[in-house]
């Protein structure tokens, strides 16, 4: 390659790389990307949304990212957690109902839940770890029965 | 003011780092190892393929080159982009009829991987490699070690002409890092190094995987409780990212830094459980190292043990004793 061209081709891939971060907004896209990963300076306070089952006893268990979108990676669990939150009341009773479905067809947690509820917890993140493990409130966004099997 | 012959002397300097020779086999390691390693990362990704086919369409958003998309693909399309991959890859690896299938691997896994990415989720574990096999997919890294050399499809070159890309593999990691540090003090501000935001955001991860019934790193919970240690482990994760650059300047500092950088992932690993196997695998900073010199020392093994093998000396009589 001629040295015009490694120097144009050198800088149009630097350039390309640079390019998210020149926009307004920057945009993270791939493969160019703006690697905002850990970069947020998040509060202590950390507002937690998931489903969790409800038992006859009134106790709230956690439930599994395969009970809560149907697969076991768990950043789709909090993406359809997240989807269903901003997507308003419909889509908050709609992923209760299928998780209600899907608890119900779970032989190991179908006869020990009796609803399933969406909620929101808001915690003191670091101080869940010092021992302060109960939520400061709870929203409840959807509440559903768990289907009889 | 720099006078113009200062500055002639200067563009030469940069020009003769940039084009110094290196052996066409260094180029031609990192290849096949950044072909490997995309090879497996391929076929690891079949089962997420899969998984695919059940989500909810309206949760696709392509990004990138799949933004093209206003609708998932059919699954057919989508695992014959994928096994096209895959066969590229190999072709890859091995140097085959280079010219035609290193640009149809580059991008048939550009493809592949932000249509993957394209489901609401952003993995930043992919960016770099598929950036250094855009990069490889249009220089002459195939001129060794591969089946086009074997049958003699490949002409000598000037060894400059192995230089600059490795170079530019080179500067393509060291922007990223730059990029990831910048990220942090434009979102977090100078505040960032405290070590507060990533202690939060440590919390923060694990309570969620938690409370989602997933599984957060056993390291976590301890390292918690310690919250002296953010401080130094968000400063040094800036002088890491924002120091990348010092790796292209000089070799010493370039070991150090690897080391650094790796252990910042292994680090990242173990308190949030997320991987990042491009450079945890060492594969990211393949471009970094002589790796022509592995192979020599490699070669001159084999040679010396076959010299034992075939010396009459070691050869075993059925005339002694």
């Amino acid at each position: 390659m001629q040295r015009l061209g490694v120097y144009g081709f050198s800088v149009a891939v630097a350039l390309a790389m640079v390019s998210p971060v020149l926009r307004r907004p920057p945009v993270d896209s791939f493969p160019l990307s703006t690697y905002p990963m850990f970069s947020t300076a998040r509060p202590p306070i950390s507002q937690i949304h998931t489903l969790l089952g409800v038992t006859a006893s009134g106790e709230r268990e956690v439930l599994s990212p395969t009970l809560i979108s149907g697969d076991p990676w768990a950043i789709l669990a909090l993406e359809t957690v997240l989807a269903a939150k901003r997507g308003g009341p419909k889509r908050r009773r709609e992923l209760c109902e299928a998780v209600a479905a899907r608890v119900a067809a779970d032989d190991s947690r179908a006869d020990a839940l009796e609803q399933i509820v969406f909620v929101t917890e808001t915690y003191d993140a670091p101080a869940y770890f010092f021992g302060e493990t109960s939520p400061q409130s709870t929203k409840v966004h959807a509440t559903c029965p768990v289907p009889p099997r | 003011m720099p006078g113009p012959a200062a500055l002639t002397r200067w563009a030469a300097g940069v020009d003769a780092w940039w084009r110094a020779p290196a052996p066409a086999l260094r180029l031609a390691w990192v290849r096949v190892i950044v072909g490997l390693y995309c090879l497996v990362l391929l076929v690891a990704r079949i089962p997420s393929f899969t998984r695919l086919a059940r989500f909810d369409p309206a949760r696709f958003q392509g990004v990138g080159v799949v933004s093209l998309l206003d609708a998932p693909l059919p699954l057919a399309a989508s695992f014959a982009v994928l096994a096209l991959a895959q066969v590229s890859a190999v072709a890859f690896a091995c140097g085959w009829r280079y010219r035609v299938t290193a640009p149809v691997f580059a991008l048939a896994l550009l493809w592949v991987t932000s249509y993957r990415n394209s489901w609401g989720h952003m993995s930043h574990a992919e960016h770099l490699a598929v950036i250094h096999v855009l990069v490889l997919s249009v220089v002459p890294a195939a001129d060794a070690l591969s089946l086009d050399a074997r049958a003699g499809r490949t002409h000598a070159r000037d060894p400059s002409c192995y230089g600059w890309p490795l170079r530019l593999l080179m500067l393509t990691v060291a922007i990223s890092y730059m990029l990831a540090g910048y990220a942090k003090l434009s979102n977090g501000g100078w505040a960032w190094a405290s070590g507060d935001a990533i202690r939060n955001q440590i919390a923060n991860d694990t309570l969620r995987k938690l409370r989602l019934g997933a599984w957060p790193s056993p390291l976590s919970p301890a390292l918690l409780r310690q919250p002296w240690l953010f401080g130094g482990f968000a400063a040094g994760t800036l002088a890491i990212e924002l120091g990348a650059f010092v790796a292209l300047a000089d070799r010493k500092l370039r070991v150090a830094w690897i080391l650094a950088a790796w252990l910042m992932h292994l680090g990242i690993f173990a308190a949030m459980g997320i991987a990042f196997p491009y450079p945890i695998s060492g594969v990211a900073f393949a471009s970094f190292l002589p790796l022509e010199r592995a192979h020599a020392h490699v070669e001159a093994r084999i040679k010396a043990r076959h010299a034992r093998r075939s010396s009459p000396d070691s050869m075993p009589s059925s005339r002694q004793g």
